[in-house]
């Protein structure tokens, strides 16, 4: 009895000392955690559990030397007060060094909280205002830049006159802005038809519409009211070209799409989708080059300003980091931090083939 | 013009004139807010959606399963919920709070089952009628044709046969009627029948039109509440004109002013009937 309890002792002893002899070795390498408040469920659940797929494809690539970096998701079910509460979590609880947030409905929400906290927030999307203050980037292809696009597609149409149709929704009502306003600057009338999310009744506006007699149409909305939209524009036998910048994609039906083309932002590089469609199945691809950009550079400004300095930078150095970038090749196309912290990128123009959206033009 | 509007008026009242007879024909022996009765429309048209898009059933054979489950739904929220606490003496407001709690029940499990994301119904290829200029689709067509035929049966159901006068009995006093030997609480049961049947049938009617969403239910009861309101509940010529009325409204709304008017119209209309005259149009006056 007494030699088993010496055997266990010396056992216990050396697996002990074993450990130790270890410990020295596997040196402790200092973490970054990144919270990301993204729409994990409700409305638009795929697009955010695309964008979670795409950072932590991200995370997987990056040759990291030095630091470690972890994403927390916290969900926002695609609802604006729960994406306070998500982000205050994050700052909170998980003690996170920085913030990404997905949609224009987020990033508003995130914005004042992470100004106000000094943290570094990147939001995935294209409402400048989110941009305001020295620590909140955003990074989308900017209104302007898809309404250029849109615009001259309306100009080689040989338009005067164009109806937008726009729900009240903060991105769509952005881009119909900018496009009213360039189609202004050029001379041609407008008219604005603006009407609510859950509208489902677009007869009379329709038929007001048509009385008008309109060159183009343009339409700028999400489901329900894209649907009701498109099948009574189809049973009214409407023959006006119909243009739209990203909605579109979002057609549930997608057969009443076919063969239209639209402008839209860039998908991201084709390794990317691919690994995304074989991980998910899914081939709705929005947002998904900008997280995967996001995500990059967020932890490759961390990377480099620790290698420089071997200590975690601060919100402030980062920030600094970030505005200077230039010329950064990300998975959507050559990306350009202006000064106010909003990054640029291009539009392109898609067309519905099979019923998934197809490049057609850079 | 005009007749573009006329027709939408004739379309969209019709729509909420099934949806105002079914809550004011549960309201007749049942009178307090039955939200449920926003759940029973949305399994009419869920329940088409996992017939036919799921389980590869065709229309003819989904539609009529949908109409009856939702008939079967309505008749065993009364017997196991309602009932027993309308025995126990429970006041409207406990059956309402009781209906909201369904009502939410009914919503989340929908979202668990279907997703919270739109879904269609048919699709986009829609298919017309065509009256000399004028097309409209056919499920518009048949939505007008069911508000018309739904008021004729339940008109002559309720003045011109027995159950009716039982019905009615069961409305004006429940206790005279109970003590006269009629069965309320089976006929309550068969009337929760019926106008699940009759709300099941306007959410696959909705369904098939605009799509659908988890929360469509009570936004569909909620129009069909102030229709029969503004129309009055006595008869069922209240609910069924109501509903043209508050469609007339909405419409001049929004050719007069824009789309995102329609829900302030209806609902100063409402507000104006609850204030001046809170038993609708159509309701004679109490002596």
């Amino acid at each position: 009895m007494f030699k088993k309890l010496i055997l266990s002792l010396c056992l216990v002893l050396a697996l002990g000392a074993c450990k130790e002899e270890k410990a020295p070795e596997a040196q402790v390498k200092p973490v970054v955690k990144i919270g990301v408040v993204d729409a994990l469920s409700g409305k638009y659940a795929e697009n955010g559990q695309n964008v979670r797929q795409a950072i932590e494809f991200a995370k997987e690539n990056f040759a990291s030397s030095g630091i470690d970096f972890e994403f927390v998701f916290e969900d926002y079910g695609y609802e604006s007060k729960r994406a306070a509460v998500a982000a205050n979590k994050l700052i909170h609880v998980d003690k996170v060094d920085a913030l990404i947030s997905w949609s224009s409905m987020s990033g508003n929400v995130v914005s004042p909280i992470a100004d106000k906290m000094k943290m570094i927030h990147f939001a995935i999307c294209n409402d400048d205002r989110v941009a305001e203050g020295k620590y909140n980037f955003t990074h989308f292809t900017p209104s302007q830049k898809l309404a250029e696009k849109l615009v001259k597609q309306i100009e080689d149409k040989g338009a005067q006159k164009v109806a937008l149709f726009a729900v009240y929704q903060p991105a769509l009502q952005k881009h119909t802005d900018e496009v009213e306003r360039m189609l202004k600057e050029k001379g041609l009338k407008t008219e604005r038809f603006n009407f609510s999310m859950d509208n489902l009744d677009f007869d009379l506006m329709l038929e007001k519409a048509r009385q008008n007699n309109f060159d183009v149409w343009y339409i700028a909305a999400l489901p329900p009211s894209l649907d009701i939209f498109l099948k009574t524009f189809f049973q009214k036998n409407i023959e006006v070209p119909l243009v739209a910048i990203d909605s579109l994609l979002f057609a549930q039906d997608k057969a009443s799409v076919e063969g239209m083309s639209f402008v839209t932002t860039p998908d991201g590089n084709k390794a990317l989708l691919e690994k995304l469609t074989a991980t998910n199945g899914s081939k709705n691809y929005f947002s998904v080059g900008y997280a995967y950009d996001v995500a990059n550079l967020l932890m490759k400004a961390y990377a480099d300003l620790y290698k420089l300095n071997k200590k975690i930078p601060s919100s402030d150095e980062v920030a600094d980091y970030l505005l200077n970038l230039k010329g950064y090749k990300g998975a959507v196309g050559e990306l350009i931090m202006d000064e106010r912290g909003i990054v640029i990128s291009p539009a392109v123009v898609k067309q519905m083939k099979d019923g998934v959206p197809v490049v057609i033009e850079e | 013009m005009f007749l573009v509007l006329l027709i939408n008026v004739l379309i969209v009242g019709a729509g909420y004139g099934l949806m105002a007879m079914g809550f004011a024909l549960m309201c007749s022996v049942s009178p307090f807010f039955n939200l449920t009765l926003g759940s029973i429309i949305a399994l009419g048209a869920y329940g088409t959606y996992a017939l036919t898009n799921l389980a590869g059933l065709p229309a003819v054979f989904a539609i009529p399963a949908s109409i009856v489950l939702c008939a079967v739904l309505s008749a065993l929220l009364e017997r196991f919920v309602y009932t027993p606490f309308r025995l126990k003496g429970a006041s409207s407001m406990v059956l309402l709070v009781v209906s909201l709690g369904l009502y939410t029940i009914s919503e989340a499990f929908i979202h668990l089952a279907f997703g919270p994301q739109y879904q269609i119904l048919g699709g986009v290829s829609v298919q017309n009628i065509n009256f000399a200029s004028f097309s409209m689709p056919k499920v518009q067509f048949l939505t007008i044709v069911a508000d018309f035929v739904i008021f004729g049966i339940l008109n002559g159901l309720l003045f011109h046969t027995f159950f009716g006068k039982t019905i009615r009995a069961v409305n004006d006093n429940p206790k005279l009627a109970d003590i006269t030997g009629l069965n309320n609480n089976k006929i309550i049961l068969i009337v929760s029948a019926i106008a699940g049947m009759i709300l099941g049938l306007s959410g696959v009617l909705t369904g098939f039109d605009t799509g659908l969403e988890p929360t469509m239910g009570f936004n569909l009861l909620f129009k069909g509440i102030i229709a029969a309101i503004i129309g009055g509940m006595s008869t069922m010529k209240g609910p069924f004109l109501g509903a043209f009325f508050l469609a007339a409204a909405e419409n001049i709304g929004v050719l007069a002013l824009s789309s995102e008017w329609r829900d302030l119209v209806a609902f100063v209309i409402f507000i104006i009937f609850l204030m001046f005259r809170p038993n609708g149009i159509f309701e004679k006056k109490e002596k």
